[in-house]
């Protein structure tokens, strides 16, 4: 055990490349470059009646293949930073600053021009409503065309054929004859189905999934999320999946990052995250998880709200809701700190937790998943 | 392809649409093939036959002159058709320009264009019509051109405001996130998306501007006879409204045959370019 003292960790992380356990965790370890870096990432909205803080210095890294889920709660930020990776954040809103190396170029450093290349090309997103995220007045084979045409130069014929075999790909049935249809001619599952193609397309190197399951009912989740996964197995694709929902992402993300109050207040590999949470915000969203165990467990809440954005951050953001709060995290924000992981590895990318405590916390919730049995073992 | 057909298929379901299509398509036929069908000259003056009621020889009758009244309503359609069309055009594309700029780019655009508009709104267009007919003379081209610059701001101030919504809705980000440019966003997302309020109000100016160049005619200050127009038939008749109606009644049955025509057309254009719209029958 490495005592109380977690090593702090600049915001800014060290660029070399870093070490990884192999899949096999047999043959020790191989190095892989982040096809996306993210660093110190600082977006801010100067609107008329303040400065609102939504995002306040994130780092994260996403490997190829890799499934990295950024969970929070309405205006965490977590979507936000979606978009600043894009270069999309809506006026009033502009990035302070902070890098976004995309297969190793900072994209806030690149012209407009350079970044609707790399948009749909190099990394592309798939959002929440699929009911709005068409065109409605064009045909979906039209839509589908746009970035083949756009980013690979293929003519209207080809494009078209492309196209089809797409829609195919993704389970749209008599994708050929489809391609004419237009967006209200689809149910809600085909149109994301539909999102997830056109974002697809270009075989972008990291996908970007902003609640793309939020608007579809439960079956229908559970097929995207699927179909998602099998696609990135074939293409290999890294993904950043944004959510609200902890239980969702279990079952498929490979590192969860929760976001709270425009931080990431705790990031570690799935497992450990629910075997042993290191934050008390993360504890408690855990906690608050209905469980299927015990129907008549009561339904528990984290007290408080949210912080008020527009205060530039002095303490930590959950201080004010935090049952385990003492006087430092009132004047320190706290930065992420390693913290050692269940697994035994330490190091960037493991644990990290933004609590001065994590030490005093460890353990699983009592909350219906599995993992329990390391409970206590790192407290 | 067949998205085209779609929208005949729907167009083609809206009756009053497909029979103003017809009556229109008669209609311009008519008046632009005037010097042939036209049984006389429009300008010659028959003082043996002045006021007659519709005859075998004049379909329409003839009015102070003689003139053959039916001669006179197809060329005076020329003339009030083409300042209907061309101004309409011209007011349509002026207007839905200012507009998508303005929503689309916001700010201090937006305000600087709004601001012009409301300068535009402004000016009253009789007045200053009358005051320009009374230094240059009015041809139908000229005052088509001037008529369309006096009207572009309702479809520039609706095109506005279908945009402010249109460029918040997702598929504009879902474009912007594919790498579309802020010109193929406007192309491609959102002018399709308000061609409804587009050519509704394309399909209004045809109309008040045949209205406008008959009023202005009414005054004595439109094209100048022996050139006629369906408004300067109409100020001729006024006189004789009441001994003669066949001088009043046909010339404006072509004016409100012209605009109701294109009134329902403008109706049928806005369902059938509404995809949803569009029944699966």
């Amino acid at each position: 055990m490495s005592g109380r003292t977690g090593r702090t960790e600049d915001a800014a992380r060290a660029s070399e490349p870093e070490v990884v356990a192999g899949a096999d965790g047999a043959g020790g370890s191989r190095t892989v470059e982040p096809v996306l870096s993210v660093r110190n990432l600082t977006t801010r909205f100067h609107t008329r009646s303040g400065t609102v803080h939504a995002v306040n210095g994130i780092s994260y890294e996403l490997r190829a293949g890799e499934t990295l889920a950024l969970v929070g709660e309405s205006g965490s930020g977590k979507s936000v930073s979606a978009l600043s990776v894009m270069g999309l954040v809506p006026p009033p809103g502009t990035i302070e600053h902070g890098q976004v190396l995309l297969n190793g170029r900072d994209l806030l450093q690149a012209s407009e021009r350079e970044r609707r290349d790399v948009r749909g090309r190099e990394v592309a997103m798939v959002f929440q409503d699929p009911m709005t995220s068409l065109n409605p007045v064009l045909t979906v084979g039209r839509q589908l065309a746009e970035p083949l045409r756009r980013h690979l130069g293929m003519g209207a014929r080809e494009a078209r054929a492309a196209s089809a075999a797409l829609m195919k790909r993704v389970g749209i049935p008599n994708p050929a004859d489809r391609l004419s249809d237009h967006p209200h001619q689809f149910s809600g599952g085909q149109r994301q189905r539909i999102m997830i193609a056109m974002a697809l397309a270009c075989r972008p190197s990291v996908l970007i999934a902003d609640e793309p399951t939020t608007a579809l009912d439960v079956t229908i989740q559970a097929q995207i999320v699927a179909l998602v996964r099998e696609l990135q197995d074939e293409m290999g694709m890294a993904i950043l999946w944004i959510t609200h929902d902890l239980a969702l992402v279990a079952g498929f993300a490979d590192r969860v990052a929760v976001m709270y109050g425009g931080t990431i207040v705790e990031e570690a590999g799935v497992g450990e995250l629910y075997a042993d949470p290191r934050h008390p915000y993360t504890r408690g969203l855990l906690a608050s998880l209905p469980r299927l165990d015990d129907p008549r467990a009561r339904l528990t809440s984290i007290e408080g709200r949210p912080p008020d954005l527009k205060a530039p951050p002095t303490s930590c953001p959950f201080a004010s809701r935090c049952d385990w709060a003492v006087d430092r995290c009132e004047k320190e924000v706290p930065p992420l700190m390693d913290v050692p992981s269940v697994s035994g590895r330490s190091g960037p990318g493991q644990h990290r937790s933004a609590c001065w405590r994590w030490d005093d916390l460890g353990g699983a919730v009592d909350a219906a998943f599995p993992g329990r049995a390391e409970a206590g073992e790192f407290a | 392809m067949s998205e085209r057909s779609g929208f005949w298929a729907e167009l083609s379901r809206h009756r009053l649409a497909l029979a103003s299509v017809v009556v229109l398509g008669v209609l311009s036929a008519a008046c632009l093939g005037a010097p042939l069908l036209a049984p006389y000259a429009f300008d010659a003056i028959d003082l043996s036959s002045i006021q007659q009621a519709p005859s075998e020889d004049h379909l329409m009758g003839t009015d102070d002159l003689g003139r053959d009244l039916f001669t006179r309503v197809l060329y005076g359609g020329r003339v009030s058709l083409l300042i209907g069309v061309l101004s309409a055009v011209l007011a349509t594309v002026l207007g839905s320009a200012v507009g998508v700029v303005a929503g689309f780019y916001g700010r201090a655009v937006d305000n600087v264009l709004m601001r012009m508009t409301d300068v535009a709104y402004a000016i009253p267009t009789l007045p200053l019509l009358i005051v320009l007919a009374s230094y240059t003379e009015a041809t139908a081209v000229s005052m088509a051109v001037v008529v369309g610059l006096l009207s572009w701001m309702t479809t520039a101030r609706v095109v506005r405001g279908e945009v402010l919504s249109l460029k918040e809705m997702a598929f504009v980000e879902a474009a912007r996130s594919l790498g579309a440019s802020s010109g193929r966003i406007i192309w491609r997302h959102l002018l399709p998306n308000a061609l409804g309020p587009i050519v509704v109000g394309a399909t209004l100016a045809v109309g008040n501007a045949i209205i406008l160049e008959s009023s202005l005619s009414f005054l004595g200050l439109g094209v100048q006879p022996p050139t006629p127009t369906w408004g300067n038939m109409l100020m001729d008749a006024q006189a004789t409204m009441a001994t003669k109606p066949w001088l009043t009644i046909f010339p404006g049955l072509a004016i409100l045959l012209t605009v109701l025509a294109v009134n329902f057309i403008g109706d049928g254009l806005q369902d059938a370019l509404d995809p949803s719209a569009r029944s699966s029958r």
